[in-house]
Order: structure tokens, then C-alpha cells, then sequence
């Protein structure tokens, strides 16, 4: 997006995009050839360094990492250069913002992210927002951001069938959507078809329900297929359907190159070789029983993996292969585990 | 690993307090600034680095040796989870360093480009100043008391976050 040759005419700009770096933009002069020809800086002693004059795109790297909260809370007091920089638009480009890491109560934090999504001036490209967004907040979103590309949300703290659908029509940028943990609704997945042309990515992580609806276990999987035509990546984790909620996606999603049915444990793969299709249609397929181990949601409750259990661990490793069985067999032993009956 | 004779080709680089050092070629490729120099073919003697020292010149040679010898991760997907802990274990004993050298490594890190150096600085520094107050930043950092604030700035910061006192 943002060339080298840009940010070396202008060595104070802020770079527009996060973390990029222009190959030696601390030089005064870039051009990688000029470099070894540079005037030797004299090396001043420690009283004379100078935080300031940190390149703004490693003060902006710096920050980052901080977090929002704190950059509000302290990082812009400190200085007016850091000030500055923490009232650039770029600097809130991405937001990420975790309930769990926060002692702020979630009203708060929802003041937080709205102050956030107002200082990135409609700029803002990426927002995750794990376990505190309600409806007002989506939709303050919504009206002010039409150049994301990235929404993630964990668990909605609303009910959220129209406004989903309401805001899914003012992200007409977004490639990738993750809904974790809440009920999504055909209706999202229909607007999402219509309104987000250039949305590739769909993750949604849920908690295996004890007892599925057998009329409305396939209703995702089936809408998806519907309409999401351009999807390449899916990440359905611990959804209940069956092997026809797979077919569905199968049929509809033809682009798609990779998808994660992990703890998808409804799904046999046993009924019309749909094995042999996810393996010639896709390029990249993660099954059932597969370790959880990068997934970020694995974790029901913390404890029981404290006295040395796991409560996450794949059916692999928790069964042995004669015990293995893809349909209801193992899967009481996997609620039990899961839910640490 | 850059024992075979055919990769053994020496790199020498010059701190400047005129120091030299001479390393194998693949540790200097870590850097990317470097890279392209050898790929321009203007690296054929000594790199002049004039902007940095030779304490802060070592840490980084002694970064990118490290760096250089482990797998990287794209030539093998499952390269073995030893490494992969070996080096962020060096990557958290290599940060234990003073603040001042931090931000001497991290610059030259930056003129260097070296990627994954300038990464670990910023996490660093970040790690060191966050849930801190403004205050106890100025003092971890050193930053320069000619650049605080006016009252009135405080004053509108202080409204931003007014959450804070609810």
C-alpha cells in the first residue's frame, strides 16, 4: 500500500499501514545503495539519546503492543510526541480489544472503543472485540467504518438478528468475518452474500450445544453455501451439523480452499464419499478429531486443565484408534470431557 | 548451518568506533539492509556501519548467529517444537538487557531492517511500560522533560479518559 520511496520524502509522516517497514528508514536518505555511503552519525553519549527522535512508524509498533486502553489511559500523557502520534488515525487502524485482559467493566469498555473507532476517522481496517460488544456499539461501528476489512466479535451481548443485518450492509470492504461464541443467524449469512462482495474468510467458533435441534443444525452450513459463493477460507469449529450441511458447502462454496470442521463431530464423512470430495476439492481440511491446539477458543473453563487434564484434547489423543467411532460413539466421552462432567 | 565451503563466505562489518567484525555471510543476511547490499553487489568489502557502536554491533551479530542457525519456519512446516522453544527462550534472555541498549538495538535493528529484531525491541519496551503511569513511562524511557504536555493538554487527555474516574 504504502511505498518506501513515500515514506523516505517525508521521514516524520506516520506510515499508513501498521508495521511495515521501509527498508532502512532510519536513514536520513533511503535507497538501499546510498546507505553504505552515509555519513558516519557521531554517536552521542547516553544523556543524548532521545526517544523522540525513534522513527514514528517504531513509536507507532510500540504502541501498538501497548494497547488501547493504556494508550488512552497513560501512553498519550507522557509526551506531545507521543500525543501526536497516539492522535493519528493510523494509530487506530487496528483495534483489538479484550474484556478478559481489561479490569474496566464492560460498559467502559465500550466507551473505550467508541472513543478507538472515532480517533481512526472512518480509516479503521481490522477490529477485534472479544466479549463485551452489544448492539450499540456494533452499530457506532457500522456508521463509521466502511473501510473494514476485518470483524471479529466474541459473544454479543444482545440480541442481534436485524442489526446484524443492518450493519453488515455499511461493510461493503469486509474480507473476513469471525463471530465467535453467539447464535448466527441465515439472515447475517444472507446479507453478508449481498452486501460484502469481497468477503473470503468466515470463521465461527461455538460451543457444542448439549442437545442440537435436528430441524435447524444444518441452517448455517446451508446458508453459507447459499450465498457466501466466494468464500475461500471456513472455519465452522463445534458446529452440529451433518454430513449434509458439509455437502451444502461443498456444493455452493467452489472456491473455497480451506476448511476447519474441527469438533464438527455430527459430521461422518462415512455417507456419499464426501472424504474423497474434501479431499480433491480442498486444498487444506482440518477434520473433526483434530488437535485444537492453535484454536484460540479451545478452552471451556481453565481449571480442569490445572490439575494436569486436559479438557481440550482431540479425540485422537484421547482415544485409541478401536475406540474411535465418527458418529455418537465418542461423542458423549468428548462431553464429558468438555463441559468436565 | 554455514560451516559447508560453499556458504562460508566472510561478511566484515565496521562499528563506528571502528571495530571490525567478521561474520559468515548467512548471519548477515538476517538483516535485510545487508541482504540487498550483497544482492547489488556493493558489499564487497567492509560495511561501514557509522551510526552504531560496537557493544550494541556484537548484541546484534550475536542476534543474528542465533537466528541464522535455527530452521526457519517456512522451509518446513513441521520443523520440531525443541527449536522453536530454544529460540524464544534466547529471544527472552537476549531482552534482558538496560533500557538504553534496547533502544540502541532497536534503532539499528531499524536500519538494519532486521524484521524479527525489531519486533522483540518493541514488544519489550512495551512489555516494560504498559499499566504504567505517565510518569513512570518518562522515567523507563528517559524521555526528555522539554516535551511534557501543556496544563490545557493534560487537562483535555484527562477528559478523554474519563471512564477512568467513574
Amino acid at each position: 500500500m504504502v511505498s518506501d520511496g513515500k515514506k523516505s520524502s517525508n521521514q516524520k509522516s506516520v506510515p499508513k499501514v501498521k508495521m511495515q517497514y521501509p527498508i532502512i528508514s532510519c536513514a536520513s536518505k533511503s535507497g538501499r545503495k546510498r546507505a553504505r555511503n552515509r555519513k558516519p552519525v557521531p554517536k552521542g553519549k547516553e544523556s543524548s539519546r532521545n526517544w523522540l527522535d525513534l522513527p514514528s512508524d517504531l513509536a507507532v509498533n510500540i504502541l501498538h503492543r501497548v494497547g488501547v486502553i493504556d494508550i488512552l489511559e497513560n501512553a498519550q500523557k507522557v509526551c506531545t510526541t507521543w500525543r501526536k502520534i497516539c492522535q493519528e488515525p493510523v494509530m487506530w487502524r487496528v483495534i483489538h480489544m479484550d474484556a478478559s485482559l481489561s479490569s474496566h467493566r464492560r460498559i467502559h469498555l465500550r466507551e473505550i472503543c467508541k472513543i478507538d473507532v472515532d480517533r481512526s476517522q472512518g480509516q479503521l481496517v481490522d477490529i477485534t472485540i472479544i466479549d463485551f460488544c452489544n448492539n450499540d456499539l456494533l452499530e457506532y461501528i457500522a456508521d463509521r467504518s466502511s473501510h473494514l476489512r476485518r470483524l471479529e466479535i466474541t459473544r454479543l451481548y444482545s440480541i442481534m438478528n436485524v442489526i446484524w443485518t443492518e450493519a453488515l450492509k455499511k461493510f461493503p470492504s469486509l474480507e473476513g468475518l469471525s463471530l465467535h461464541k453467539m447464535d448466527i443467524y441465515k439472515e447475517a449469512i444472507a446479507t453478508a452474500g449481498r452486501h460484502c462482495p469481497l468477503l473470503k474468510t468466515f470463521k465461527a467458533h461455538q460451543d457444542p450445544p448439549r442437545y442440537p435441534d435436528h430441524f435447524t443444525r444444518n441452517n448455517l452450513p446451508i446458508a453459507i453455501g447459499k450465498y457466501l459463493h466466494e468464500l475461500r477460507h471456513l472455519e465452522l469449529i463445534g458446529n452440529v451439523m451433518t454430513d449434509i450441511g458439509l455437502e451444502a458447502i461443498l456444493d455452493g462454496c467452489r472456491h473455497l480452499e480451506s476448511l476447519d470442521l474441527r469438533l464438527c463431530f455430527y459430521v461422518s464423512l462415512k455417507a456419499t464419499d464426501l472424504g474423497k470430495r474434501c479431499s480433491r476439492q480442498l486444498k487444506y481440511f482440518k477434520y473433526p478429531e483434530n488437535c485444537l491446539d492453535d484454536c484460540p477458543y479451545k478452552a471451556k473453563n481453565d481449571n480442569a486443565s490445572k490439575d494436569g487434564q486436559n479438557p481440550n484434547r482431540c479425540r485422537r489423543c484421547a482415544l485409541t484408534t478401536t475406540e474411535r467411532d465418527y458418529n455418537d460413539g465418542g461423542w458423549t466421552d468428548f462431553y464429558r470431557e468438555y463441559y468436565s462432567l | 548451518m554455514s560451516t559447508s565451503s560453499s556458504s562460508s563466505k566472510k561478511i566484515v562489518l565496521k562499528s563506528a568506533d571502528n571495530e571490525t567484525f567478521e561474520i559468515d555471510e548467512i548471519v548477515a543476511l538476517e538483516s535485510q539492509a545487508i541482504k540487498n547490499m550483497i544482492e547489488d553487489e556493493c558489499a564487497d568489502n567492509v560495511i561501514p556501519l557509522g551510526n552504531i557502536d560496537s557493544k550494541t554491533l556484537s548484541k546484534i551479530i550475536e542476534y543474528c548467529k542465533k537466528h541464522a542457525e535455527s530452521p526457519k519456519k517456512d522451509d518446513n512446516a513441521d520443523i520440531d517444537e525443541k527449536a522453536v522453544e530454544d529460540l524464544k527462550s534466547f529471544d527472552a534472555e537476549f531482552a534482558k538487557v538496560d533500557m538504553p541498549l534496547i533502544q540502541d538495538i532497536l534503532m539499528a535493528a531499524n536500519f538494519l531492517n532486521i524484521d524479527n529484531l525489531i519486533g522483540l525491541m518493541c514488544r519489550t519496551i512495551a512489555d516494560r511500560i504498559k499499566g504504567k503511569t505517565p510518569e513512570e513511562i518518562r522515567k523507563i524511557l528517559n524521555i526528555n522533560k522539554n516535551d511534557l504536555l501543556s496544563p490545557e493538554q493534560e487537562a483535555k487527555a484527562r477528559e478523554e479518559n474519563s471512564w477512568a474516574f467513574d
